[in-house]
């Protein structure tokens, strides 16, 4: 009986550590070229959500819905790049901090002024239904989450260590000004960043709202701070880091709140991970001192 | 193939380069010379366009004074910076292949791989080791290999010498008379050990204060008692 | 009088302000980001919440109380704040202000998710305050906030923040301790802002954890960056401008968060120091409708030229001899170094250094590029810790000290790359400097900056230095020429016996070069020992007694200036081996 709560609760635990690891490292990815704690990409995750509802409710096709969502996304994130951060990027990290935290603000409030303060329903006919494998039930939903998440894992995988992009990526992320140097486009690598770390937290937005069956403008508030704390975590910058800190949380997250009674929200679970971290490893986990 | 006119460099307060004007021969070697802060590694950043400097700047005849860093490099200037700036994360290999990053012709990489550690033997040895762990004569020999992948028309090497064991110094030099002799190439030289640097030179300039205060023909240049008056005082 | 409405929006603004300004100490002032104020300002509301509603407090007893909760919080919330650099410490404080939120909410002590309501209101004598009183007396406590700022930025502890604001490293070097005063300042922050908290819980007398979260931390970052990060006069219209809009309009009041969201891009982006900041479009339009004002007010207290009160001041070229230098060698040496040794990973970059320095003397270190030299110096000034060997400073250790011990002990340095306190005046520059020798504890601290005896003090060395007529200028603007000479300046507030200068002539013309010649001779007439790096080889001749040559880390020789002249190991480390071609 409790083997399959305990394995019911870790294909919780992974699902959730998926859905974080890919809004976190997207934005490990901006941090570790740029040096800014993109905060903002958890409004390209609820964008997703919205836009993907939008699309879905025109369309009735799901496939059309979440390609639409990623790309709108993805050309949103570029643009965001190219008129807010480049600018700052001579200046003192912190101003774009405060600009990223700015933006998410707006982005919440422009959701709720075009599509209302209210949860709106995001319901796939395709998806309903749950596989059962024993007395351990997956629903469709979730497989979905499971199998795409993997997917994108293994795309920006290769993307990065097999083709001529991941390689300049790679290579900025070492040394940004050497890279130019040895005739890389930066600005275009960077820009093309933004559109693939956004695009990814399009999808994540997506599949949660349907697998929360509710896109909300405030959705974005759970992931962003939580998003942060696992890059820190993680390692400023660190891709597997980053993954490994997701997972992590996810567990911590699971057990805790199911086993035991925590005085903290799950928000407050991952901050705390994130202060003690601080307070012993500064580097964070995989980080170099 | 490269031509400075009145070019000057300004950090906030300080003037590091100041009205410099200096030609370099296609084919040739040209050395700058000058003690630390007298304002060569600022010269060589003018010419990448790393430090917004003022007057004209042309190579191969183009005013590349509008271009970013990476059209310029694409044109043809390939940089062994200060340092060796080696990607540490990335193995000997992926670092070469860096400097091929810009080049469609598969077939002609993979031979120039080939000669390039027929040269520098080294390299095979540790093909598959991170950067990081290369010595520092190691890692000068991948830094100039690295340049020399993108198949450049001119090179510049900046202090090539600096953190290097006085043998892997004179390597380093041998190494980049040889290869420049070889494919033809035009090589802007900028360096602290004037005799090593002289050497192998055909044209040189000593800068202080941000100002070319002697040039001409490296032999020249090595008989004049200024150049050692410029480094060590009266 | 005033429509109750109108009462209401006029409280909160002195609410918001006093918080603001606590924001502003941590934030604009202490330079140390802070993207949690809510912490103390919900520590100060539950604080005397409970104290009110659960332990029967009067507001007057609970007051003091929450106060001093809330300063024991922004102590222990800064302690961590010690050990982490900028990312990492803006992430922090979000961190600490979603755990605070938490736990609030979580642990059944606070009230939970509904909070802490039916706290009763403030009295005097029995009688509760009505509407008018209580806006009294939030502008009363906003007042006392003020002043109380205001005199702390005149104190020495305000400079001291300045200063850490301005480089952390050169204030570490001239004897500011920047821990302690990183804390003082979160304890101080947060007492203003705990106050703002206990002014808010008695006046809305209902209290939730969702009103000290994290959305209210930013909006009131947002409040000081509009209106001026590090000013008074910022925090105080920040806080009164982004509480007005939203009653005065009410769109603004739907449209809240996207208005804070657009404000903060748009600030970043085209005046990040905010609406009023020093140096914003708008401040300097103000200052020029009231600069004729300024002028006038300049003109009646001219700059006076002190006379020098130290002996040697702008005398004396001094001689070489060798009885001179034979006379040196007689006496105790001031500083030694001995197989003082600094590896970085594999990376020998000191390497057995022994050298000897004796008073008066003034001492070259030269050496050919990555030669070791600013490392030697970080060793000698406590920048980093050595890997093995040891350095003596008048008789004691000193290699395990901190950078501010060791400045405090006699040493004082300067940097190769200049760090002046860019934002101060020439004037404030030097009182930094005078700072350490008069301020040794809180109690000190608090002490004014500006009384006559130290300005005159401060007036002699600007003079020494020749400085004097530039005393009111502000840091950055200045040439190169004088911003070296400033740093010297500065670390003579010490009073230190040993001074090393990190290669204080680069970048200078001649004639500047001549002129920082002159001071540095005078220095040493006047009783100073100096250690310089110089890659400037005719500065190095002309002025030094006796020289070390690094090269690669290993001091490959000694001697006097003549003698390395025509030294050949010399000569080969600098131009290159002969042969071996």
């Amino acid at each position: 009986m409790t083997l399959n709560l305990l394995l019911q609760q870790l294909v919780n635990a992974i699902e959730l550590g998926s859905i974080y690891a890919m809004i976190a490292v997207g934005l490990a990815l901006v941090y570790g070229v740029l040096r800014i704690l993109h905060v903002a990409q958890a409004g390209l995750y609820s964008a997703g959500a919205f836009i993907g509802l939008f699309f879905y409710q025109e369309t009735g096709s799901f496939p059309v819905s979440l390609i639409g969502a990623m790309a709108a996304a993805g050309i949103l994130g570029a643009l965001i790049e190219r008129f807010i951060y480049r600018p700052l990027l001579p200046r003192p990290r912190i101003i774009a901090l405060i600009a990223s935290v700015g933006l998410l603000i707006c982005f919440s409030d422009i959701f709720r002024i075009i599509a209302g303060p209210n949860q709106l329903p995001f319901e796939l006919a395709s998806l309903r239904g749950s596989y059962e494998f024993g007395s351990l039930v997956i629903s469709r939903v979730d497989a979905a989450i499971l199998v795409g998440t993997a997917g994108i894992f293994v795309l920006l995988w290769l993307l990065l260590q097999k083709t001529k992009l991941g390689f300049e990526i790679r290579a900025a992320a070492q040394d940004l000004e050497t890279a130019e140097v040895m005739g890389i486009d930066v600005a275009r690598s960077v820009g093309r960043i933004f559109f693939i770390s956004s695009a990814i937290a399009a999808f994540g937005g997506v599949m949660v709202g349907v697998l929360y069956n509710a896109v909300y403008p405030d959705m974005g508030d759970v992931i962003a701070y939580k998003g942060l704390a696992l890059i820190v975590i993680g390692g400023f910058g660190s891709l597997i880091g980053t993954v490994l800190a997701s997972f992590l949380l996810a567990i911590a997250e699971t057990i805790l709140t199911t086993y035991t009674t925590v005085p903290l929200s799950r928000e407050g679970v991952a901050m705390l991970f994130l202060v003690l971290l601080i307070l012993i490893r500064p580097q964070g986990l995989l980080g170099r001192a | 193939m490269l031509e400075l006119d009145d070019v000057g460099v300004r950090y906030g307060h300080v003037e590091a380069l100041k009205s410099v004007s200096i030609k370099v021969a296609q084919g040739s070697i040209f050395a700058i010379l000058g003690a630390n802060g007298a304002g060569k590694t600022s010269l060589l950043r003018a010419i990448l366009g790393l430090n917004g400097a003022s007057g004209a700047i042309r190579f191969c005849g183009i005013d590349i004074g509008r271009l970013a860093t990476f059209e310029r490099v694409r044109l043809g200037i390939a940089l062994v910076p200060e340092g060796r700036r080696l990607f540490p994360a990335f193995t000997v290999e992926e670092n070469l292949r860096i400097g091929t990053i810009n080049r469609k012709d598969r077939m002609e990489i993979s031979n120039d791989i080939e000669e390039v550690c027929e040269i520098f033997p080294v390299l095979r040895e540790r093909y598959r080791q991170p950067a990081q762990t290369l010595s520092g004569g190691e890692g000068q020999m991948l830094a100039i290999a690295r340049a020399l992948l993108s198949r450049p028309k001119m090179l510049l090497l900046d202090e090539p010498s600096v953190g290097l064991m006085p043998k892997a110094v004179a390597e380093t030099f041998k190494v980049i008379a040889r290869v420049s002799k070889q494919k033809g190439l035009t090589v802007l030289l900028v360096e602290q050990n004037a005799t090593k640097a002289l050497g192998i030179a055909d044209h040189a300039g000593v800068i202080e204060l941000g100002r070319i205060v002697l040039e001409g023909s490296a032999a020249a240049v090595m008989a004049d008692g200024r150049v050692k008056e410029a480094y060590l005082g009266g | 009088m005033l429509g109750a409405y109108a009462l209401t929006v006029l409280t909160l603004m002195g609410i918001w302000s006093i918080v603001a300004l606590g924001l502003n100490i941590i934030t604009g002032y202490a330079g140390q980001f802070n993207l949690g104020i809510g912490v103390y300002m919900g520590t100060g509301a539950y604080a005397t919440a409970m104290l009110t509603t659960g332990a029967g407090f009067d507001f007057w007893l609970a007051l003091p109380c929450a106060l001093a909760v809330s300063a024991t919080m922004g102590f222990l919330t800064g302690l961590p704040a010690l050990r982490v650099r900028e990312d990492a410490l803006a992430v922090l404080t979000i961190g600490l202000v979603f755990v605070f939120e938490s736990l609030l909410v979580y642990l059944p002590y606070f009230g939970g998710p509904v909070g802490i309501g039916r706290i009763p209101p403030a009295t005097i004598s029995g009688s509760p305050l009505g509407k008018e009183a209580y806006l009294a007396l939030v502008l009363v406590a906003l007042l006392l906030v003020i002043a109380v700022t205001l005199y702390l930025k005149r104190a020495w502890i305000g400079l001291a923040w300045a200063s850490i604001r301005e480089s952390e490293l050169a204030a570490n070097v001239i004897g500011i301790h920047p821990a302690r005063f990183k804390l003082y300042a979160f304890a101080v922050g947060a007492t203003f802002a705990g106050l703002g908290g206990v002014l808010y819980a008695h006046f809305i007398r209902y209290i939730t954890p969702y009103d000290f979260g994290f959305l209210t931390s930013i909006y009131v970052l947002t409040m000081i960056v509009f209106g001026g990060v590090g000013t008074i006069r910022g925090a105080v219209l920040g806080a009164c401008v982004l509480t007005l809009l939203p009653e005065l309009f009410r769109f603004v009041q739907d449209y809240r968060n996207l208005i804070y969201g657009a404000t903060l891009i748009a600030l970043m982006l085209y005046e990040p120091r905010g609406v009023l900041g020093d140096g914003s479009f708008v401040w300097r339009w103000v200052l020029a409708q009231w600069a004729p004002a300024r002028l006038a007010l300049a003109s009646r207290k001219p700059a006076t030229r002190a006379s020098p009160a130290i002996a040697g001041a702008g005398t004396g070229r001094c001689t070489k001899s060798g009885a001179e230098a034979s006379r040196m060698r007689s006496q105790a040496s001031l500083l030694q170094t001995r197989d003082l040794t600094r590896r970085f990973g594999g990376l020998v970059a000191v390497n057995g250094v022994s050298i000897e320095v004796f008073p008066r003397e003034i001492f070259g270190v030269i050496g050919p590029n990555g030669a070791g030299k600013t490392t030697f110096f970080n060793l000698l000034s406590g920048i980093i810790s050595c890997s093995s060997g040891e350095i003596r400073f008048k008789e004691g250790g000193i290699g395990d000290l901190a950078p501010h011990r060791i400045a405090r002990l006699g040493i004082g340095r300067t940097f190769q790359i200049v760090r002046p306190f860019g934002e101060l005046s020439v004037m404030d520059n030097v009182f930094a400097g005078l700072g350490s020798r008069y301020c040794t504890g809180f109690v000190d601290a608090l002490g004014l900056h500006s009384r006559k005896s130290f300005r005159e003090e401060a007036r002699a060395i600007l003079a020494q230095a020749n400085l004097g007529e530039y005393e009111n200028e502000t840091a950055c603007n200045l040439p190169l020429g004088l911003l070296r000479r400033l740093e010297i300046a500065r670390a003579l507030g010490l009073r230190p016996d040993l001074i090393l200068l990190d290669e204080s002539f680069s970048g200078l013309s001649h004639r500047e070069a001549q002129s920082l010649l002159d001071l540095v001779r005078s220095l040493r007439a006047g009783g100073m020992t100096i250690i310089l790096i110089e890659h400037n080889m005719q500065i190095t001749m002309q002025v030094c007694d006796r020289v070390a040559v690094l090269d690669r880390g290993v001091k490959i020789a000694e001697g006097t200036p003549r003698e390395i002249q025509n030294d050949a190991a010399v000569i080969a480390a600098y131009l290159g081996e002969e042969g071996d071609a």
